[in-house]
């Protein structure tokens, strides 16, 4: 089995070498891109200087974008699993190994890391607790799955779905409303406990002013998200 | 509608129809996206020639000042235009976000492919596919 794992990195020059050398101790026989969203820090240099595998972006295009790059990436090289992971320290590469068992033994076809299901690590504001409570109970309304952490970005797909997101992705906030166009496509998914950690480094895309926007937008996306293409 | 401005605003028209034409003889603006501004000039056209026209639609409408009616028309010429141009910049910024994407895996591949010729030892380390 060809795992990726494909870390997108917006200015995460604190944090991306700890990032990728934590996964590739713990996972040598995974392959690791990141995909430098056109930072403005030094995050292309330690990139470089390291010979981490990399992608970069001539432009910005925000973490949907990015990425799509890497999940199109994935299926240009043929890989049985796609692995989505923050560059920021937000998830730990000990989880790795429960996450990816579910789509390893062909039991789901996405897997979700999930902070809820036990409530152990960092757990976010209770505010975005509701926020998300409230998306997954509309994801839960249109497809029927119910998913408690909706906004992860901890997550790991096979090459169908992975194929399928390098058709269509949503270009901003992309994480809640990806989970719909999978379930849509017929997706079956797994929810692990993973235990998150507060970023090391950077600040959260989802700054406290753009909330609002974020929620309208998202839940916007998922009761407008229609069935792919296949 | 005095005779005067009627020619007045006859000329301003048929200048209007020109510098689109030549806006699109010139290559500047995209036949595609010129239609819709000469419909636009068509309506102004339609309305200078035959004023009464205007009134005539106002009184089925019961509108009372026919100029009223004529600003609506332009506004809602106008949400159509804008809802044309979002339309169209949401198409273009698909296709930037796959060009953008195709020239970043395009740009690993070479680099790559580079790295494999210097350095054939790492070659094996980066393709499982054998």
């Amino acid at each position: 089995m060809k795992i990726l794992i494909i870390i997108p990195a917006y200015n995460e020059e604190d944090s991306i070498l700890d990032t990728v050398s934590g996964v590739k101790k713990l996972h040598p026989e995974a392959d690791v891109l990141v995909i430098n969203d056109c930072s403005r820090d030094r995050t292309e240099e330690i990139l470089t200087e390291n010979g981490i595998r990399h992608v970069r972006l001539p432009v910005n295009l925000g973490i949907g974008g990015a990425m799509q790059c890497g999940y199109r990436y994935a299926c240009l090289r043929e890989y049985d699993v796609a692995v989505q992971m923050d560059g920021d320290g937000q998830h730990p590469a000990e989880e790795l190994d429960s996450l990816l068992a579910p789509v390893l033994d062909g039991s789901a076809d996405m897997s979700i890391g999930s902070r809820f299901i036990k409530g152990e690590g960092f757990q976010s504001s209770a505010m975005r607790r509701t926020g998300i409570r409230f998306l997954s109970f509309l994801i839960r309304l249109r497809t029927g799955q119910r998913i408690l952490d909706v906004t992860s970005g901890y997550r790991a797909v096979n090459l169908r779905y992975a194929a399928l997101f390098s058709r269509e992705y949503a270009q901003d906030y992309p994480e809640p409303e990806s989970l719909v166009l999978a379930a849509r496509a017929g997706a079956r998914f797994a929810e692990v406990p993973v235990q998150m950690r507060q970023r090391q480094g950077g600040v959260s895309s989802i700054s406290f002013l753009r909330s609002i926007y974020y929620m309208i937008k998202v839940s916007l996306a998922i009761l407008t998200c229609s069935t792919p293409r296949s | 509608m005095s005779l005067p401005l009627r020619i007045f605003a006859l000329i301003l028209v048929i200048l209007y129809l020109i510098s689109i034409l030549v806006l699109v003889k010139k290559n500047r603006l995209l036949l595609r996206y010129s239609l819709l501004w000469f419909f636009a000039g068509l309506v102004m056209l339609v309305i200078v020639i035959w004023p009464g026209l205007l009134f005539w639609a106002a009184g089925l409408l019961n509108i009372e000042v026919p100029a009223n009616g004529l600003f609506g028309i332009c506004i809602l010429l106008g949400i159509i235009l804008m809802i044309s141009f979002t339309v169209v910049i949401s198409d273009f910024s698909g296709k930037i976000k796959t060009l953008v994407q195709n020239q970043a895996l395009l740009e690993e591949r070479i680099r790559e492919l580079e790295g494999r010729k210097t350095a054939p030892a790492e070659a094996g380390a980066d393709s499982k596919k054998a």
